[in-house]
């Protein structure tokens, strides 16, 4: 649709319309220059937008043109007022790579806009001669400078916007960065530079490329590859310093590509960045981590989910305190146990930052299906300690091969230990993902290996296991007590899983939790029919727990007060009845939704202009794929959100651009809705 | 490229650089080369160790070296440097079938048809002199006081194509060379390449 109104904007004959047109052409570029309005006033400012279209293959440059280029320059003269050189807007850039340099700049066609003020001293009822030299670089293998001299002949006299160049400048804005509702902060770490953004937006986001262009040259270098991070927190660049100092802030544009549904979303946001001093990148300090990650690694033991275990191995100790050989083997099955799935948990983090996907400790367990899972575990355990069955008795290595089991029980340590220690790994974690893959291997298993220590020293030192009190009664009084601290685990587990689900699906996992208590106490029985029921339990408690996180991730999207929820029943009844209605499609995952939401959707101007002209506000929540909602979008043409439609009392919808404004939102209630007499806008 | 494998690149390629920077920096020994000029003798940055050296990365078809050549500016510039004994030497980095690639002898009566007065001309078609000094654009200027790198950047401080900027721009190369004849430091060490890309 951008490049057909481009094209018409070039190639539609000057006398089609009445604004002042002129259009230039170069062996590369076809160039024009049109002006706002069709005669203006003395003293008014209008605007001028200037296209350009490339042949294929050829690029021209955005302000900053990056490792080589120049950027395109227009110098305006009105009457005879003294030239002035324009200061252009600027679309959102693209990388423009050539054989190791990076470039930035536009293929195919872009547009900029000027200002341009009337003389006052013009004539009314005269033509105002506008001129107009525009210099660009357009390269493609080689480069060549152009410069092209419009002609515009203004009338002066009334204002008159023209109504096609108004769809063409609105056109024009959708292609400009926004400004950021992030606050940013680029962190100085000497070889590299981290460009941070605060917000809890980018987590559950479908970005599929961020780029940053700097506004000048030297920040950054530009050919560097830019490594992306997002967590519960915000999103985290790390590109590689230029060759010029940086100053107190860096002005620039984030690029986001978002995926929605079918399509792709492009947006830049534009802010300046505070430049911050912080510790040089962790390179040489591998070995220093290593040691933090031991030293982490032995902490939690003291945790309340892993102290039940550890001093469940410690009473098996107890028992084999006079058998060097069993004592050491289980020490030793044990940490290996511990290792590997700390190895194991490491490679998948890995591996999963690797395919590029948003990776760390916390962000993993905003899932409501790990967090159930750990919750259940953590259940099945204590209920074990208190005794509730028997089955997991040999898990516990309170008999049975010892190999094997103290193995099991090493993994069983790794897993229960991840819901308390979340916190304090996402750090070491975080921490690790940026070294190299050997180093971060080493700081996982240097955690297992800090992890699974003490026992190791018990089970290897005669001396220490003599230390143990003999077996006694208060064995079984000591493992009853353990299991409560992991009953606590498991009801701050759910407390968590309540802030991710609604109250139903939190009922029904906790119904589920209580389910799978008596299932695994009736399998443990004995007797046939009883073990039967114990089955079906068990088949109930996932089909619950299946139902509650069937649609994961359906997390409080933001509230919409005043707004009723998209139904097509809603619609057509309101249609039916002519009246006005404002819909809104949006999901939790899409960028563009958000900050729209926060720029002109949450304000008490919209909400009061909604309500002076009683028009019906529905908000169409698609963060899990609704297929009335997906009709609608079809319905215009569209494959993904953001989308809004202003409905008139008859008609078909006016669409709204993808990036509002409160000025646009305005402009469409107005033409669907007069004000009701009694109401102040 | 996999994290892997991108890591041991970038460990052979730190050890193959040897004594050499990863990339130049002000203040630094400038990187060290040794090759043949279109004369056919050689040349080498460490023989050059006790004088002033501008390296000027060029390209004859480019339109911004154009507008110094035509106009005459680079040819005045690259006067009175051997004027005072400083030692010009212009590289051309084009690949072979790429803009600004020639021989030779084009490169040698290029240089005479233009009236230009470099001491040394080079050819480095595999792009390996200009990947040492990372250079970006043509024309890209270095200016090295006895091996230590001095100033690196645009010629001067506007960025156009059009010879009628060249009087109005403040000239970097001649500040810097004025600078280190008369002992004092560099003003502005570092300045925005402009040009065409070099053509690798």
């Amino acid at each position: 649709m951008r490049a057909l109104l481009i094209l018409i904007a070039i190639l539609l004959p000057a006398a089609a319309l009445a604004a002042p047109r002129d259009v230039q052409s170069t062996p590369h570029v076809t160039a024009s220059l049109a002006a706002s309005h069709d005669s203006a006033a003395p003293g008014e400012s209008i605007t001028v937008l200037l296209s350009l279209a490339m042949i294929e293959g050829w690029h021209v440059y955005w302000r900053n043109p990056g490792d080589s280029g120049e950027a395109t320059k227009l110098r305006l003269v009105a009457g005879d007022a003294p030239p002035q050189d324009a200061a252009l807007t600027w679309p959102s850039p693209h990388a423009v790579p050539y054989q190791g340099l990076v470039n930035y700049g536009y293929e195919g066609e872009v547009s900029h806009t000027a200002s341009i003020t009337i003389p006052r001293d013009a004539q009314a009822g005269t033509l105002l001669p506008i001129t107009a030299e525009a210099t660009w670089l357009v390269c493609e293998d080689i480069c060549i400078p152009e410069t092209v001299t419009f002609t515009l002949a203004l009338p002066v006299g009334p204002s008159a916007p023209s109504a096609l160049m108004a769809d063409l400048l609105t056109d024009h804005a959708q292609q400009l960065p926004r400004e950021s509702p992030w606050p940013a902060r680029l962190a100085d770490h000497g070889e590299t530079l981290a460009l941070e953004l605060s917000g809890t937006d980018f987590a559950n986001a479908k970005i599929e490329a961020a780029e940053y262009f700097p506004g000048r040259w030297g920040v950054i270098d530009h050919a560097a590859p830019q490594e992306l991070r997002r967590s519960t927190e915000g999103l985290q660049l790390t590109l590689k310093r230029g060759a010029d100092a940086l100053g107190a802030a860096v002005e620039g544009v984030l690029v986001l590509t978002e995926k929605s549904g079918g399509e792709t979303i492009r947006t830049g946001y534009h802010f300046t960045a505070p430049v911050v001093q912080a510790a040089p990148a962790a390179s040489t300090n591998a070995l220093l981590m290593i040691g933090f990650a031991l030293l982490g690694g032995l902490i939690l033991n003291l945790m309340p989910c892993v102290f039940p275990v550890l001093a469940i191995k410690a009473l098996a100790l107890v028992g084999h305190a006079g058998d060097p050989r069993t004592r050491i083997l289980g020490g030793l099955s044990y940490t290996a146990g511990v290792l590997v799935s700390f190895a194991v948990l490491g490679g998948v983090l890995i591996g999963f930052k690797q395919a590029g996907a948003a990776v760390g400790w916390g962000f993993q367990l905003q899932s409501p299906i790990v967090i159930f899972a750990l919750a259940a575990i953590m259940m099945l355990v204590a209920l074990n300690l208190s005794g509730v069955y028997t089955i997991g008795g040999r898990l516990m290595g309170l008999g049975g091969s010892a190999g094997r089991s103290s193995f099991l029980t090493g993994v069983l340590a790794t897993i229960v230990a991840a819901p308390c220690t979340a916190p304090f790994m996402a750090t070491a974690v975080g921490a690790a993902l940026i070294q190299p893959v050997p180093v971060a291997l080493l700081i996982f298993v240097a955690l297992g290996l800090g992890l699974a220590l003490p026992y190791l020293l018990l089970s290897l030192s005669p001396a220490l296991a003599r230390a143990l009190p003999k077996p006694g009664a208060w064995m079984k009084t000591l493992q009853q007590a353990l299991a409560f601290p992991l009953y606590g685990t498991a009801v701050w587990l759910v407390w968590v899983l309540s802030q991710q689900v609604d109250e139903t699906a939190t009922l029904s996992l906790m119904l589920a939790l209580v389910t799978l208590g008596f299932a695994v106490w009736a399998v443990s029985r004995t007797s046939r029919p009883v073990r039967l029921v114990g089955g079906i339990a068990m088949l109930i408690m996932l089909g619950l727990a299946w139902g509650a996180l069937r649609t994961p991730g359906a997390a409080h999207s933001v509230s919409h007060a005043g707004a009723e929820p998209y139904r097509a029943e809603t619609l057509k009844g309101l249609r039916a009845q002519n009246r006005p209605v404002f819909v809104n499609l949006t999901a939790a995952w899409c960028i563009t939704c958000k900050v729209n939401e926060r720029a002109a959707l949450s304000s008490e101007a919209f909400h009061a202009d909604l309500a002076a002209r009683s028009i019906t506000y529905l908000v169409g929540d698609w963060t899990n794929q609704d297929p009335e909602i997906t009709a609608l979008l079809e319905q215009h043409g569209r494959a993904g959100v953001p989308l809004y439609l202003a409905y008139p009392p008859d008609g078909p919808a006016i669409v709204l651009p993808q990036i509002l404004t409160p000025a646009i939102l305005r402009a469409a209630f107005a033409q669907i809705a007069p004000l009701t007499k009694d109401a102040q806008p | 490229m996999n994290l892997m494998s991108r890591f041991g690149l970038g460990a052979a390629l730190t050890l193959l650089s040897g004594l050499a920077l990863a990339a130049p920096e002000i203040g630094k020994p400038a990187p060290d080369f040794s090759t043949m000029t279109t004369l056919d003798e050689n040349l080498s940055m460490g023989a050059l160790a006790d004088k002033t050296v501008v390296l000027e990365w060029t390209n004859a078809d480019c339109p911004y070296v154009q507008k110094h050549y035509g106009s005459g500016n680079m040819q005045s510039l690259q006067e009175a440097a051997a004027a005072d004994d400083v030692v010009w030497i212009s590289v051309i980095s084009s690949a072979p079938g790429k803009q600004g690639h020639v021989d030779a002898a084009t490169a040698n009566a290029l240089s005479e048809e233009r009236g230009a007065a470099p001491a040394h001309i080079v050819l480095d078609p595999s792009g390996e002199i200009g990947r040492l000094y990372d250079a970006r654009t043509t024309p890209h200027m270095f200016v090295i006081d006895k091996g230590t790198l001095a100033f690196m950047g645009g010629i001067d401080d506007i960025r156009s194509a059009n010879p009628a900027d060249i009087p109005k721009a403040t000239n970097y190369v001649t500040a810097a060379l004025t600078a280190i004849k008369a002992g004092d430091a560099v003003e502005t060490p570092i300045a925005k390449p402009y040009g065409c890309s070099v053509k690798y």
